[in-house]
């Protein structure tokens, strides 16, 4: 009887159930079904990153068999070398003290602080509305939430650096998901060393794999060609007396962490300036290209650095009481006598009020703003 | 029946896996969505019914490859929801409205995946704006493009393996 009527309003039914199920999953985002439906994510991406090695293997075998036993020649040769420098303590302790300066010189992240652990990616999925990249370690692993991914890449002078890939944003038992920088919910802040440029970097870029950086000061020259027709600070149309040489461009400059978040420790290479952006109010904005190449990331290390302590607890005792607002209610002594202490306290000068407005009419006993109609 | 079942199943988790994988990244991000062209293919073929539950078991398991999120609040949200929406109505207006009018063949396929695939994304777009934030790194037309292009073949591949004739089904 049950299943006859079910087989009758089977259509309506199942559309009914389908726009209900999403719909309330959609509102009530961490309810425990919708839980244990994302738990599936790990079991899914390990044999998502299973194919995904098995394909690039079949990919790469076209042309690359050569090159790969070359390969093979020379990282065992490397491996040898290797070994042989594993045995001289000596000259590994006064290489990483070298290091340790050249990092200093060069701004690299003091990476050193924390400790570090290397994973594998599962899958990347730019293809997405939400872009994540899946990799193979998890809470089992000492990953937690929030921590900095950085991954080898090539920078602007063609040397190898670990540029920033994003951050950990979710965390299970044997696999994490990262948040990359070219995610549409990703922020941070970012600065170019040597240069007054602080910016706000943002993944919502509206560009396949590039990312914005929005907030910068309307004073700084980020491409001396771009003219626009707000005519704020060096952007201003060209006239005889204003030169700009290529000197001021930041196009092509390399763009690195700030610290202003307390996520990412600063000075991790991002990636470098290609293009000006619109206008963003007074702001001016670029494009950034980043180093990391996310279509061909295989390697990812996570730095176990949680973010700062986002804000210091002030002793009690040294807390200040502020008695009423900054803005306070003026008493204007002609008009009233003072008979209790007011939380501000004025200078005992006489006020005279000015302004055309309230001339002949009867002057309001108090002004919420002491700046206006007001001179000494 | 069951191997039927059993077939499909691995089908969906094929074109799952396949997402997530950079082997058909064209750059700049633009890579096919297999999932769309399977759950279409079967639309096309099976009928609403079945395309609207492949549609919602699909779009569920793309779902859950969007990770969570930490709110300000220290709790947890998913987006699980969003395609399980989209290609679920997607393949049922397929299955429901055009699937009679449907003749197979290679410009018609383009055609039809192309303007689905779309659909879809518009539709999961439209979703992710109205429940999350704005996202302007989104690809409509050229993913849309390189499913038409692939379309044709993958329905023949699909074709073959799922032995399901285009004009058998019709009659």
């Amino acid at each position: 009887m049950f299943w006859s009527q079910f087989g009758k309003n089977e259509e309506v039914l199942s559309i009914t159930f389908v726009v209900f199920f999403s719909l309330t999953s959609l509102t009530w985002k961490g309810n425990l079904l919708v839980r244990g439906i994302a738990t599936f994510q790990g079991i899914g991406d390990f044999f998502s990153g299973s194919f995904d090695s098995f394909g690039s293997v079949i990919k790469s075998s076209y042309n690359k068999i050569e090159s790969f036993e070359r390969v093979r020649e020379e990282r065992d040769s490397c491996l040898a070398v290797m070994d042989e420098y594993q045995q001289m303590a000596k000259d590994a302790d006064r290489l990483r003290a070298e290091n340790t300066i050249l990092r200093q010189e060069l701004n690299f992240s003091a990476r050193g602080d924390y400790p570090a652990i290397r994973a594998e990616v599962l899958s990347v999925r730019l293809n997405s509305i939400y872009r994540t990249i899946i990799i193979d370690k998890g809470s089992e692993s000492g990953i937690k939430s929030y921590m900095p991914v950085v991954s080898r890449a090539i920078d602007e002078r063609g040397k190898f650096v670990e540029a920033l890939v994003g951050k950990v944003i979710a965390v299970s038992k044997g696999s994490s998901v990262v948040q990359p920088l070219i995610n549409s919910n990703f922020n941070m802040g970012v600065s170019v060393p040597g240069t007054n440029l602080w910016a706000s970097l943002s993944g919502n870029s509206g560009r396949g794999t590039e990312v914005m950086l929005d907030y910068i000061d309307s004073g700084i020259v980020i491409d001396p060609h771009a003219f626009t027709p707000i005519g704020m600070g060096p952007s201003l149309p060209p006239s005889p007396n204003t030169y700009f040489s290529e000197g001021y461009s930041k196009i092509g400059k390399a763009v690195f962490s700030s610290s202003g978040s307390g996520v990412y420790p600063a000075g991790i290479p991002i990636g470098t300036i290609t293009e000006e952006g619109p206008r963003n109010g007074s702001f001016k904005t670029a494009y950034v290209r980043p180093f990391v190449e996310f279509d061909k990331l295989q390697i990812v290390t996570i730095i176990k650095k949680l973010p700062d302590k986002w804000s210091e607890e002030w002793p009690a005792e040294k807390s200040v009481q502020v008695e009423g607002p900054y803005f306070g209610e003026i008493d204007f002594p002609r008009e009233k006598e003072p008979t209790t202490q007011t939380p501000i306290s004025i200078p005992p000068k006489p006020l005279k009020r000015v302004g055309k407005q309230n001339q002949g009419n009867e002057e309001p006993k108090n002004s919420s703003n002491p700046s206006l109609g007001v001179e000494p | 029946m069951i191997l039927e079942k059993l077939f499909i199943v691995i089908g969906v988790l094929l074109a799952h896996f396949l997402n997530g994988s950079n082997i058909f990244e064209l750059g700049n991000a633009v890579r096919p969505d297999f999932m769309i062209i399977f759950v279409l293919f079967f639309a096309l073929r099976k009928g609403a019914l079945v395309g609207l539950w492949l549609g919602f078991f699909g779009g569920l398991l793309t779902d859950t490859a969007l990770g969570a999120e930490i709110n300000p609040d220290s709790s947890l949200y998913y987006k699980v929801g969003l395609h399980s929406f989209s290609y679920a109505i997607v393949a049922y207006i397929v299955g429901k409205l055009t699937r009679n009018a449907y003749t197979e063949n290679y410009i018609s396929i383009m055609i039809y995946v192309f303007g689905f695939t779309l659909l879809s994304r518009l539709i999961t777009y439209l979703l992710f704006l109205l429940f999350f934030h704005t996202n302007s790194n989104y690809s409509f037309i050229y993913v849309s493009i390189y499913n038409a292009v692939i379309g044709p073949m993958l329905f023949f591949v699909f074709t073959w393996i799922y032995r399901l004739e285009a004009d058998e089904v019709r009659s």
